[in-house]
């Protein structure tokens, strides 16, 4: 420890968050000076620039004196050093002075004749004391120090011959100087008596870069560190507890030399323990001692439940064993800095090669995942299981394999019903296999934890080999076990591969769903299949655990895992979480196939599962017979999750989710979770809500409406209105953002029935700026527009470019909504022969493309009404039903659009559309924008009457008539065999359908979905008509070529214009 | 007799861990707290604010010789509880079971170490694998994680946070409308607010840690300024003398983790501010070397790579 933390950088393994444990560039780190350059510290350049000319003699033998206290170099002042020769006593003697104060010495002892001191980048002398303290002299001239180290130098050749010549008998003083240890080239024989020599001696030599070297190779050749050993031997036979400390503390110095052919050498078989015990003697808790040996010997074991071959490769799996319990273990307490680097390096540098080796070795893979599954199954090689059949054939006589046996059984391999069903797979079966397979899951999940230690790209390349190799299916069938551990492990292992390859599990569950359907299909036929080790997908074990399971860990694992593997990436999504909903919030990252397919198969064969507990289980709010529910704390932690779950899939995966939720009603029940009583549930349900307000989604909203979900949100609100927590903040958060975004149906469905409660909310403590300006809005948002006409000339004479700049990012949002509203069209009912109506949203991205479009419909159009971006995305009539009361000051005439408005922008797309004869040519109103509401404020605040009311009647197009649609122009875009199997998959889809619109009660549909499929056909350029069933089909084709089309747009949008509308609504 | 939590407040400050399902009803408890406290805490003075723990468990006992006991002394824990030392879930159950059972005494706020990610990292996650044999209690504590305030307010003049300011954010009421039940965001305010750090610059400035930013003398003032602050006490650096005050002492960070990761030799501060809110730094040394405090990380006894 002669060196304290000599460099001040980190551990640079595979650190990859920059929190730096090193202090900032302008911190004082003194422990550094003694070993860096002192005198670019910026005090030190101070110190000695004040210093005036006629000093300049003395400055040369200036210098900063530092003691070692502890493992930390401590300034002890800036000194004039001198070495001086004090006569009476016959001794030389190193002085310093305070530079201050001449009188104040800082540092006087006498020359040692032994070689203690060292110089170092020639500005710098060490040594120790006899009594163990280590000095620093940093001088600030290299002459200053060249002069003091002469004279020590020239001190010692003097005290050197004199003590040759009256040297004493050897064998009088066990003791041997570190100079003649030096001198003689060799470190002596180990004894008892002088261990602790040596180890000065060491501590000496380590000093200089060259001199350590050439110890550590003499220490390896001569095996001086066996030679130890036999001393060590010999004291712990005699339990010589001063020679066993002597030892501890000299083989530390020995491994803190920080030499890695060193540690090779200790980490050898012939070593190790020997060195290990002599650790166990720490002379700093002379009372204890370790038990290293004991843990090493008795208790550690490596185990190798699948071989790996290469012995060059077992011998760093034990190397890295040893290296870790070294530095976390042995030397945990006296590490410095440079020898964790060093350790640490070793370490990693070892992982690597274990790492690579392992996804290399190809045998061990197939060995460790051919406990799990049939490697036929799981062709690794990118075989398909089309070969398969023959072997089949060819194995069928011989094997003798049963499936029955319950041990090692994946779940939900049902005890075979069918004769037909057998495995082929010589999956062991007995004990010893699941002990096998058990002990297998450990492996992993240690090679995981080896991967979490390496550097990135090495890392991503472990797991996603693992993951193609089929390790799920380990993870699966421990997943499925009782034992705890187990199943806990695997889940680890599962979001470790999740975390860095969800695109291989999810092609993983593919492929299993894949196997499980030919295998279906092959039964159904009657013919002989060979059974997987499986039968449901990794997905649905996941979900199927999740929604029965009590344990809250594993409840939190597997949520955990759900989450991530039904992750979609969102391009901003942190961004939007506080700026509410924008284009990027629907934006797909990356319109995957797989992801696309996975997701319809999560949404075809699990998510019913998932969240069944909540639709079970969970009265709708009406049905809620007292206030609040009483729920098991296990209950309570599993509708946690499964609401925050609700709210990611709600977020991200847009129609298929949105579908779920109208379809399954589940919104109803989460509002009951609203008024229990354990408040962080409530909150999950909450931002449940909260996400569905932001999607500004005209069904979802509409439903919510239906069922009165704000009721309870009012209540909650309420409820929590004194206090400023989290759930205050939230509901506080939930209404600015409906005020921010004027939406003004949802407004006044509130105001309407539950107005007293808002107004009390305005008058609370917390809060009540939000709720104000909620219900001035709805007071505005009614305000009577005095005359219709004239204000709408007003707008065009005066607003109508401004306005029609602010617009265009709005209408933009509103086009992405439209893209993943694609559900509008699953919901409503179908009439045979009427056409999807799923295009809508191909042509709403007419209208917004290319501003030209858009600024010549704006000054050509009516004046902008002050829509709700949310009423503005209604695509046709079904304002009827909604429970809004009549009295709103708002026609729901206004909130039609027909589909024929698209046709005056169909121009700009002209390569990829038909020039369609324009229909009813009624022009749109533009959207709503904050800014113009803020102007609307400002109006009724001055006196005037609204400018321009949200109350415009548009007059209502004559319906857009099925006559109007170039229905003969459809043409589908060759259906892919892909989306035909989906097709056929999702039959159970259109009775999901029915009944979810039998439940809406939207009849007024029919016709204007007709005109709006007609608008999404022209804009495809379809050419030909279609079957009802196609049209069917078409909403689920075109919405990924939407996507795509959406991202387009929202890339060419300028970027700041939601900030612009932002800005305004804030401003 | 003392109660179930007492008995555990006692084991834990013998740095002995408690068992899984305590730490799990601990947790449950710990969150219906977190739960009714708002993203920036009010606290009143006397209050003694302490920096960066991270795991070193001796040193906290350290820590509460010389600030005093809880709950004699009201303490504001500015983040950063774990990783990196030895005692990441004994420091972290040992403060929180001291917030279940004195709320009103002790307050956390989240520190970027606070976080799924991180603590895979640097070594939270890992420890709990080695001393409970599986990540259940990693788990249960994140999910707390989740629910710690933002930052407090010491009489509304002290702003304590555990990084620093966000460009988004100019007041701190608008801290109140983040949703800061979730993970640390990669960026926006919430990330901000925990990973920025004050530099000598003018303005903002990218951070090397590659989250948050570095803000200058001009934003801090004009902040404290704006909210009427005098004082933004913050950690999440290591400053060798203990503490730090940048721009006119108009912010201070307090470091509170002596000779951090046991090798940097620096010493630690808390700073306790008295009912006229009073500044006083009290500088501690790290914990001596004792038989207890031999740190220790046990490789799994079965290893197979």
């Amino acid at each position: 420890m002669s060196e304290a933390s000599s460099s001040s950088s980190l551990p640079t393994n595979n650190i990859t968050e920059h929190d730096q444990i090193t202090p900032q560039p302008d911190a004082e780190q003194p422990n550094d000076a003694p070993v860096g350059d002192t005198h670019s510290s910026s005090d030190g350049d101070q110190d000695w620039s004040s210093d005036g000319p006629e000093v300049d003699m003395r400055r040369v033998k200036a210098c900063k004196v530092y003691e070692l206290i502890g493992s930390r170099w401590t300034d002890r002042g800036t000194a004039f050093c001198i070495g001086d020769f004090d006569e009476p006593n016959q001794e030389a003697k190193l002085i310093a002075r305070s530079e201050s104060n001449h009188n104040d010495v800082l540092l006087c002892c006498a020359i040692r004749p032994n070689d203690v001191y060292q110089r170092q980048q020639e500005t710098l002398i060490v040594w120790t004391e006899p009594d163990g303290t280590d000095y620093a002299l940093s001088f600030q001239d290299i002459e200053g120090c060249s002069e003091v180290w002469d004279f020590i130098v020239e001190v010692q050749r003097h005290l050197n011959t004199e003590e040759a010549l009256s040297s004493s008998p050897v064998g009088a003083r066990p003791s041997i100087t570190t100079q003649q240890i030096i001198h003689s080239g060799r470190l002596p024989e180990p004894q008892m008596g002088i261990i602790g020599d040596i180890e000065r001696a060491i501590r000496a030599l380590a000093r200089t870069a060259q001199s350590k070297e050439r110890l550590c190779e003499y220490i390896q050749q001569e095996e001086y560190i066996k030679a130890l050993l036999d001393v060590f031997h010999a004291a712990e036979e005699v339990e010589n507890l001063d020679a066993l400390h002597a030892l501890c503390s000299c083989m530390q110095t020995i491994l803190l030399l920080n030499d890695h052919a060193m540690y090779e050498h200790i980490l050898s078989d012939e070593l190790w323990v020997g060195v290990v015990g002599m650790m166990e003697y720490d002379p700093d808790f002379p009372a204890y001692k370790a038990n290293y040996r004991e843990f090493l010997i008795h208790s550690s074991r490596f185990l190798q439940p699948v071989t790996i071959q290469d012995p060059l490769i077992q011998r760093k799996i034990h190397q890295t064993y040893r290296l870790q319990y070294l530095k976390d273990v042995i030397l945990a307490r006296a590490l410095d800095d440079s020898t964790f680097n060093v350790l640490n390096s070793c370490i990693i540098f070892n992982q690597i090669d274990i790492i690579n080796h392992v996804q290399n070795d190809d045998r061990f893979l197939k060995d460790v995942v051919g406990l799990f599954v049939d490697p036929d199954v799981h062709p690794s090689n990118g075989n398909t299981r089309k070969g398969k059949e023959k072997e089949i054939q060819a194995n069928k006589g011989s094997d003798s394999m049963d499936v029955d046996k319950p041990d090692g059984k994946v779940n939900g391999v049902q005890p075979g019903p069918s004769t037909a069903t057998k495995s082929i797979h010589a999956l062991p079966t007995d004990d010893e296999g699941t002990a096998r397979r058990k002990a297998v899951i450990f492996l992993i999940q240690q090679l995981c934890v080896m991967g979490k230690n390496v550097q990135l790209p090495a890392r991503i390349a472990l797991f996603r080999s693992l993951v193609e190799r089929g390790i799920l299916y380990a993870v699966q069938w421990a997943l499925c076990r009782k034992e705890r551990n187990l199943v806990s492990t695997a889940g680890e292992i599962l979001a470790v591969m999740l975390d860095h390859d969800t695109s291989g599990a999810r092609q993983h569950v593919l492929k299993q769903d894949m196997v499980l359907k030919t295998e279906e299909a092959s039964l159904a036929a009657g013919k002989e299949v060979l059974k997987a080790s499986f039968d449901e997908t990794l997905v649905q074990v996941l979900c199927k655990m999740l929604s029965s399971s009590h344990d809250l860990a594993l409840q939190n694992q597997l949520a955990d895992a759900l989450r991530t593997l039904l992750d979609v990436p969102q391009l901003d999504l942190g961004a939007d979480q506080h700026h509410g909903p924008g284009p990027k919030l629907m934006a797909r990252a990356k319109d995957d196939p797989n992801t696309e397919r996975f997701l319809d198969i999560f949404y075809k064969n699990s998510v019913d599962t998932l969240f069944k507990p909540i639709v079970n289980d969970v009265p709708e709010r009406k049905d809620l017979a007292e206030l609040t529910l009483n729920l098991s704390r296990e209950k309570a932690n599993l509708y946690l999750y499964l609401c925050d779950l609700l709210c990611s899939f709600t977020l991200q995966h847009s129609f298929r989710s949105h579908f779920y939720v109208l379809s399954s009603n589940i919104a109803a029940r989460v509002a009951s979770l609203l008024s229990v009583r354990d408040k962080h549930l409530c909150l999950a349900a909450l931002r449940f809500f909260r996400i569905c307000l932001r999607l500004n989604n005209r069904n979802i909203s509409n439903h919510l409406m239906k069922y009165d979900i704000f009721s309870p949100v009012l209540d909650l609100a309420m409820r929590e209105s004194r206090r400023d927590n989290l759930l205050s903040s939230t509901c506080q958060e939930y209404f600015e953002h409906m005020r921010k975004e004027n939406m003004k149906e949802i407004i006044h469905h509130i105001m309407t029935k539950r107005e007293s409660t808002v107004r009390q909310l305005a008058q609370s403590r917390l809060g009540s700026q939000t709720y104000q300006g909620l219900i001035l809005r709805w007071e505005i948002n009614n305000e009577p527009l005095p005359n219709e006409e004239e204000t709408s000339q007003t707008n065009a004479k005066t607003g109508t470019r401004r306005w029609g700049d602010l617009r265009l990012p709005e209408a933009e949002e509103e086009d992405y909504f439209n893209t993943d509203d694609d559900d509008e069209e699953l919901i409503g009912p179908l009439p045979a022969g009427v056409p999807a109506t799923a295009t809508l949203a191909k042509r709403r991205r007419l209208r917004i493309t290319p501003r030209p479009g858009v600024s010549v419909r704006l000054t050509n159009g009516p004046p902008p009404r002050s829509v709700s971006p949310l009423s503005s995305l209604l695509d046709y009539d079904e304002d009827d039903d909604t429970p809004i009361p009549v009295g709103t000051a708002r026609s729901p005439g206004g909130f039609l659009r027909d589909d024929g408005e698209a046709s005056p922008f169909s121009p700009v797309f002209a390569p990829r559309t038909i020039q369609i004869p324009p229909s009813t040519q009624e022009p749109e109103p533009p959207e709503p924008s904050d800014p113009e509401d803020d102007l609307l404020e400002a109006l009724v605040t001055n006196g005037k009457p609204g400018a321009s009311s949200p109350t415009t009647p548009i007059p209502r197009p004559a319906t857009p008539g099925p006559s109007s649609k170039p229905t003969p122009t459809l043409s589908m875009p060759p259906m892919r065999t892909r989306e035909k199997r989906r097709r056929q998959e999702e039959e159970e889809d259109d009775e999901l359908l029915e009944r979810l619109a039998s439940k809406s009660k939207r009849p007024s549909l029919g016709s204007p979905s007709k005109g709006l499929g007609a608008g999404a056909q022209q804009t495809e350029g379809l050419g030909k008509a279609e079957s009802a069933k196609n049209s069917d089909e078409g909403p689920k084709k075109l919405k990924l070529k939407l996507a795509v089309t959406s991202r387009v747009v929202s890339s060419s949008s300028p970027a700041n214009s939601r900030n612009n509308t932002k800005d305004g609504d804030e401003g | 007799m003392p109660s179930d939590l007492d008995l555990q407040i006692e084991q834990l400050i013998r740095c002995e861990p408690i068992s899984e399902e305590q730490v799990k009803r601990l947790c449950l408890k710990a969150r219906e707290i977190l739960i009714e406290e708002g993203n920036v805490q009010v606290v009143d003075s006397p209050v003694t604010i302490c920096g960066d723990i991270h795991g070193q468990f001796w040193d906290l006992m350290e820590l509460f010789k010389v600030g005093g006991p809880c709950p004699s002394t009201s303490y504001l824990f500015m983040g950063d509880f774990v990783d990196r030392g030895f005692y990441s879930v004994e420091t972290f159950l040992l403060l929180l079971a001291y917030k279940v059972r004195y709320p009103e005494r002790i307050t956390l706020i989240r520190g970027n170490h606070e976080s799924r990610q991180i603590t895979q990292v640097y070594g939270f996650y890992d420890e709990c694998q080695r001393k409970y044999g599986s990540a259940n209690v990693w788990r249960y504590c994140c999910e707390v994680f989740d629910y710690l305030a933002l930052g407090a307010i010491v009489d509304g003049t002290v702003f304590c946070v555990h990084g620093g300011l966000s460009p988004n954010l100019t007041g701190i009421d608008q801290i109140r409308a983040i949703d800061r039940k979730q993970e640390v965001p990669h960026d926006g305010p919430m990330c901000d607010l925990l990973w920025s750090d004050p530099d000598d610059i003018q303005g903002w400035g990218l951070s090397p840690r590659g989250a948050g930013f570095l803000f200058g003398g001009d934003i801090t003032k004009a902040f404290v300024h704006n909210n009427a602050l005098s004082l933004i006490a913050r950690a999440h650096q290591l400053a060798m003398e203990g503490y730090k005050l940048m721009f006119e002492r108009t912010i201070v960070t307090v470091w509170s983790a002596p000779n951090y990761c046991y090798r940097c030799g620096n010493v630690a501060s808390i700073l306790e501010l008295d009912e006229n809110l009073a500044q006083e730094y009290k500088v501690f040394q790290h914990a001596p070397a004792d038989v207890r405090s031999i740190p220790a990380k046990r490789p799994p006894a079965e290893y197979f790579l």
